[in-house]
């Protein structure tokens, strides 16, 4: 249990249990410590899938592979905060919904210019986050049922906002944020690199990030050692609406519109990036490394199901097993331990 | 007379300790048993032998004559011995008849469906059969008072022919006339034959109800006898040492600084009353009395761990917000809880963040938690407490209890508090740690802490204590001071002598 460690990527220093001895003995030490295993996997995924299909490994396809992985990690970022502080959040696909509709009608309805209706659509985010956090932390609602609640109202907003209808956005700041490229780099892959960068080092390094964990971990010792854990619960929330709207922005900008049903299925694809990426779903255990893996693992297996032109009804199956492998070798893991 | 269950030289030992040491028992059938003893002096182990959740280490057992060896208390609820505990072990959603036939089959039609209207109509025979006043038995139980529940799980093991029922501490969340009822259901019970164990601190109720009377004490049975051959006095006298002091650490700090802690009338509804005292700068102040007296409550309340009715808590002259953790820890009070895995750890975590986990504002430059200086002062209160661990990045969960403690203990060190709440401060804890621990707590004060120690174990309060005050159901009864400690007068304060 020792070098079972949160957090970045660690081995284990100077541990005088650990014997250096063996090739075998280090993979098996590798495989305890978190996310090797996840990495290790996905490095295998890529090699055999390279030797099927030269076509993977060509430069558009793994930048295609990285664009269509955006948007889950992003959401996966927000996601991994609200699981290891112990709670859920399934509103994030009506929030990415909501804010970008917000945007489509700032741009199109509205006729204003980029910035200011990307202020507002964030704020959008933020608002349906704060709702959740605050109806969970200070009026104690189970976070799946308030979420869920939240999840339905925003996707019923968007519906009526526009009598379910899309907006067309044509906005050549969006268009950038969807389909431009700096060096080559697709922009949402950059915005999602961005995030997760952020996210990790205040998950790591900042108090707060402390606060995430310890309050997952026990809420109540935290909240006994007299820290204002319904404050921190509230910003976790937002932090994951304010991550679901990002995703509604790239969205718009995608798709050149904003779509009143986009994001559909985003919170279960999010879970499950971040449950592959082992954190604990009980919460007080976790890192968005491990979320990036997972969202790279799920981003790969369904592109190479495409290019290997396998019915996407299959693509569901294989990504469902690999989320029940994802949970077991944690236990393996574990228990090895 | 026709023994039931006959126990002889029976020995359970736990790491460290002989829970129960070569103890023999008997039950005569349809009598009222009763057992009292103090913490720790083995009742409960030995009634969790009887109800088959621990097995012997030795010794003979025999129930109807018969040698048993229950491994689980399944064998032991097959066998007839049932036990109502304190925290009832019904399931709330589900109806009063639903939780009496739980787990049997009786009503199952020949097509597995259960037959309602039979089952409740068995389950509203078998309430009467007790002789009490109508139980609605359709709604959830969790809906009906203690009292009530408290018949329902009696009536429970009656429809499971209970031979054997063994109410553990089943007044102490019962009012009088809730008392009395319980009472009648008893005797009700033993006029069927059945023999009951009565569990209990209040021995005021064994002249009551009781036909004889165990007295146990340090693992070992001290006597048995009928009710009528005993004095409550000698009950009192024989559970625990009334005489002799233990050596004690010496009091340096006779004159005691300002006032630290004011606490002015605090109630809270069932539990305590009007509760009022100072602790001074320099005083160990120690607040006592049986297990259920309400005095971990009023330091959790005083914290606000948990909300209170009414009443005031001031530190320094200023109040602190009711239910309030984070108002009262920024004032420097601190609460160490009597249950470290639920309120104290966070047991995911490795000892540094645990301990730093009080002060990660005053190590965080703009948000970031300053990493060389959080490990410096780690190390620092690891070494000082002398916390055994191979690195401070080692889980708590790894450590043994007085470490955890010492862990707890780190935190609010580092908070800089000035008054320390310490619930049952070395409960779970090794003999020596133990005695750190008590060292530690003279040191606070000579530093210029107060401290309020919350113990149901007499020696460590006149180990530690400048002065303690004795909860009796929910009110203070008594105080004595340092020059003042006598045992036998604490002890019957704790029982309302």
């Amino acid at each position: 249990m020792q070098e079972q460690k949160t957090g970045f990527l660690r081995w284990p220093r100077n541990n005088p249990m650990v014997k250096e001895s063996g090739a075998m003995h280090a993979i098996q030490k590798a495989l305890r410590t978190k996310n090797i295993g996840l990495l290790l996997f996905l490095v295998l995924v890529w090699v055999v899938i390279s030797r099927i299909t030269p076509y993977f490994l060509q430069g558009n396809n793994i930048l295609l592979v990285l664009d269509q992985t955006a948007t889950v990690a992003i959401a996966g970022v927000g996601m991994t905060y609200v699981i290891i502080s112990g709670g859920v959040d399934l509103s994030v696909g009506g929030i990415a919904a909501l804010s970008g509709m917000m945007a489509g009608i700032c741009i199109t309805k509205w006729g204003m210019s980029f910035a200011p209706a990307l202020v507002l659509a964030m704020l959008v985010g933020v608002i349906v986050g704060l709702i959740n956090g605050l109806l969970i932390s200070y009026f104690n609602l189970q976070p799946m049922i308030c979420t869920l609640g939240t999840l339905s109202a925003a996707r019923g907003l968007t519906l009526i906002s526009t009598s379910g209808r899309p907006i067309f956005v044509i906005n050549p700041t969006f268009n950038l944020v969807g389909n431009g490229d700096v060096f080559g780099i697709p922009f949402p892959v950059i915005i999602a690199v961005l995030v997760f960068v952020i996210g990790h080092i205040v998950l790591t390094y900042t108090e707060f990030g402390r606060y995430v964990f310890a309050i997952g971990g026990n809420q109540e010792a935290t909240r006994l050692s007299g820290i204002n854990v319904k404050r921190y619960k509230t910003m976790i929330y937002i932090i994951s609406g304010f991550c679901a709207a990002l995703v509604g922005i790239v969205l718009v900008g995608i798709l050149g519109a904003s779509e009143p049903t986009v994001g559909q299925g985003l919170e279960l694809d999010s879970i499950a990036v971040t449950a592959i990426g082992g954190t604990n779903l009980m919460g007080g255990i976790g890192g968005l490394v491990g979320t990036m893996l997972g969202s790279l693992l799920i981003g790969t297996i369904k592109n190479s199901l495409t290019i290997l032109n396998i019915v996407s009804y299959y693509q569901q199956v294989v990504i469902g097993v690999i989320i029940i492998l994802a949970v077991l070798l944690e236990y393996f893991r574990k228990r090895r331990a | 007379m026709d023994t039931i269950l006959r126990m002889e030289r029976i020995v359970k030992t736990f790491p460290g300790v002989r829970a129960v040491d070569d103890v023999s028992f008997e039950l005569e059938r349809g009598e009222i048993h009763a057992l009292v003893g103090h913490n720790g002096a083995g009742k409960s182990t030995l009634v969790k032998i009887i109800s088959g959740a621990y097995q012997r280490d030795g010794g003979d057992f025999y129930l109807d004559g018969q040698s048993v060896n229950f491994s689980d208390p399944g064998q032991a609820i097959a066998a007839g011995i049932h036990m109502v505990y304190q925290e009832l072990d019904l399931i709330p959603f589900l109806s009063g008849s639903e939780n009496i036939y739980l787990g049997q089959s009786r009503f199952h039609n020949r097509l597995g469906f259960i037959d309602h209207r039979n089952k409740l109509k068995a389950a509203q025979e078998l309430v009467k059969r007790l002789d009490v006043e109508k139980i609605d038995l359709t709604i959830p139980v969790g809906e009906l008072s203690v009292s009530k529940q408290q018949i329902i799980a009696i009536a429970k093991a009656i429809s499971a022919n209970a031979k054997i029922i063994i109410f553990d501490e089943p007044t102490s969340a019962l009012n009088e006339s809730e008392t009395r009822k319980l009472f009648d259901i008893m005797r009700v019970l033993t006029k069927e034959g059945v023999t009951l164990i009565l569990i209990t601190h209040r021995l005021d109720e064994i002249f009551d109800i009781a036909d004889r009377v165990t007295v146990m004490r340090d693992g070992k049975l001290i006597f048995t006898r009928p009710v009528n051959q005993v004095k409550k006095q000698e009950i009192i006298s024989t559970m625990t040492d009334m005489e002799g002091l233990p050596s004690s650490y010496e009091r340096s700090t006779p004159e005691f600084g300002p006032t630290l802690l004011n606490v002015q009338d605090i109630s809270v509804s069932k539990t305590f009353h009007n509760v009022s005292f100072d602790l001074h700068k320099g005083e160990v102040l120690g607040l006592t009395g049986l297990i259920g007296c309400g005095a971990i409550e009023v330091a959790r309340s005083i914290y606000g761990a948990s909300q209170r009715d009414s009443g005031e808590v001031k530190i320094n002259n200023r109040p602190i917000k009711k239910g309030n953790t984070e108002d009262a820890a920024r004032k420097r009070l601190a609460f160490v809880s009597d249950d470290r895995k639920r309120d104290g750890l966070v047991v995911m975590g490795s000892v540094k963040t645990n301990i730093s986990l009080t002060i990660l504002d005053q190590i965080s430059r703009f948000g970031f938690v300053l990493r060389k200086k959080e490990n410096q002062i780690v190390r620092q209160m690891i070494d000082k407490l002398r916390i055994r661990v191979s690195s401070e990045d080692q889980l708590v969960s790894t450590l043994s209890g007085g470490n955890q403690q010492k862990v707890v203990l780190s935190k609010w060190l580092l908070k800089d508090s000035e008054v320390l709440l310490l619930c049952e401060p070395t409960r779970g804890i090794d003999v020596a740690t133990k005695r750190e621990i008590h060292h530690m707590i003279r040191d606070f004060a000579a530093n210029g802490m107060g401290v309020l120690v919350v113990s149901s174990e007499i020696d460590e309060i006149l180990e530690t204590c400048d002065r303690v005050l004795v909860l009796y159901e929910g009110q203070i009864i008594g105080e004595v001071t340092y020059n003042d400690f006598n045992r036998a007068k604490i002890i019957n304060w704790m029982y309302g002598e």
